[in-house]
């Protein structure tokens, strides 16, 4: 019995190698996932939106290195109630509840490195870099203000794959978002944001 | 591995139900509405103490050949008017009692006006003009800001014309104006209520017009 055991232990490097490599044939992932966005400019707008999603690509240039793209889309929006806005000069003011819309599509190239940690769990942490467009929208009575342009973006994220068979992954990921995206019209500076993915695809 | 194809039949489409772009609902939107003024850079409106309004609105209706408003509707809406004035310290006087400043009130419904500057109802065929016929000279009206509004369904316009410096300016100009804007429905009395609302709030966001 003791023997046995020894042997069990002595295969179990042999075990996690030989899973190790089968976790690591594949080349390419892509994956889909569900974007949770938490808005950083607080100025505009505050309120967590739910209505976003995000592609990926990924392809390992070494076992714990990958490369890709990715883009996807982010819907903001919140109410604001009636509320009094003043022009620069002080001289006219205008009074009215609106609906304020932040629409963002990043396009950016990324780079995820991997850590080992066992057979099921892939943690990564990665940097993107590329640019976003944005659209600012503010609805009022029937009135509609809107703004739009590009930005120059960046994105550190850490998040980890799972295993769910030889083909499938899940992707839970963590991102900050900054993009350059300017709006006189809307007095926007900048727009950042916190992203929570959660996600699923194929590697091939 | 079958498992793992319904469970992924099962998340894409509530993934991709929940990422889609929203449409704003905009049904949560107030029906008020939307309250915009104006002020002249540069005028101390306390020295302004009396003013004149008329007890008639212009009006200005693509469906209607009419142009001006009176009656019980006219009424209310020039009451709010005086309210505000009143408590803002300013005395009403007859027209002929050299008023410091006149009041112009205007409404437009169903009328497509893009820009708005100055005096552009001078232009509009059968739009009342309050002063016409008190300034037989016609001294031009004057706006010393820029005011850009779209009108699509209904507008209520009011203006303070300076008229103490008028003669000597030979310009009629507009010290202060304030627009409310926006979707008008078919009720009479809820659009004269919508224009009440539109005024008090008006002269609530507008302090400085106070005499004192």
């Amino acid at each position: 019995m003791k023997t046995l055991k020894i042997a069990c232990l002595a295969l179990l490097p042999t075990l996690f190698a030989a899973q190790t490599t089968k976790a690591q044939e594949f080349k390419n992932v892509l994956l889909g996932s569900w974007n949770i966005g938490l808005p950083m400019n607080s100025d505009y707008l505050t309120k967590t939106s739910f209505a976003g999603f995000r592609v990926d690509y990924r392809r390992f240039i070494k076992p714990n290195l990958s490369v890709g793209f990715s883009t996807g889309w982010q819907s903001f929006e919140q109410y604001f109630d009636t509320q009094s806005y003043n022009s620069s000069d002080g001289n006219t003011t205008v009074t009215t509840d609106m609906y304020r819309i932040v629409y963002n599509v990043p396009f950016m190239v990324n780079a995820h490195y991997y850590f080992d940690a066992g057979k099921y769990v892939k943690p990564y942490a990665g940097f993107g870099i590329g640019c976003m467009y944005s659209e600012q929208t503010a609805y009022f009575n029937i009135y509609e203000l809107d703004d739009n342009g590009m930005g120059f973006a960046i994105r550190p994220e850490i998040g980890a794959l799972i295993n769910i068979s030889d083909q499938f992954i899940g992707n839970v990921g963590f991102n900050y978002q900054f993009a350059t995206n300017k709006s006189d019209f809307f007095n926007i500076n900048s727009l950042s944001e916190l992203d929570i993915q959660i996600g699923v695809g194929f590697r091939f | 591995m079958k498992k793992h194809h319904y469970l992924l039949g099962l998340l894409a489409p509530i993934l991709l139900t929940a990422a889609c772009r929203k449409i704003p609902n905009t049904d949560e939107l107030k029906s008020n509405l939307v309250v915009a003024t104006n002020k002249a850079p540069g005028i101390q409106y306390n020295s302004y103490k009396t003013y004149f309004i008329s007890d008639t609105i212009a009006y200005l209706d693509d469906t209607s050949t009419d142009s001006i408003l009176v009656g019980s509707t006219a009424d209310q809406i020039i009451d709010a008017v005086k309210n505000n004035m009143s408590r803002y310290g300013y005395t009403l006087v007859g027209r002929n009692q050299n008023p410091d400043v006149g009041l112009a009130l205007a409404i437009t419904k169903n009328v497509n006006v893009e820009t708005y500057y100055a005096g552009w109802w001078d232009y509009y065929p059968g739009y009342w003009d309050p002063w016409y016929w008190y300034y037989p000279s016609y001294y031009p009206y004057y706006y010393p800001f820029t005011a850009v509004y779209t009108y699509t369904t209904g507008s209520l316009i009011l203006n303070m014309i300076d008229l103490k410096n008028a003669v000597a300016e030979e310009k009629l100009t507009v010290i202060w104006n304030m627009a409310g804007i926006g979707a008008v429905g078919s009720s009479v009395s809820g659009n004269t209520q919508a224009g009440i609302d539109a005024i008090n709030q008006g002269f609530s966001q507008s302090s400085y017009l106070k005499t004192n």
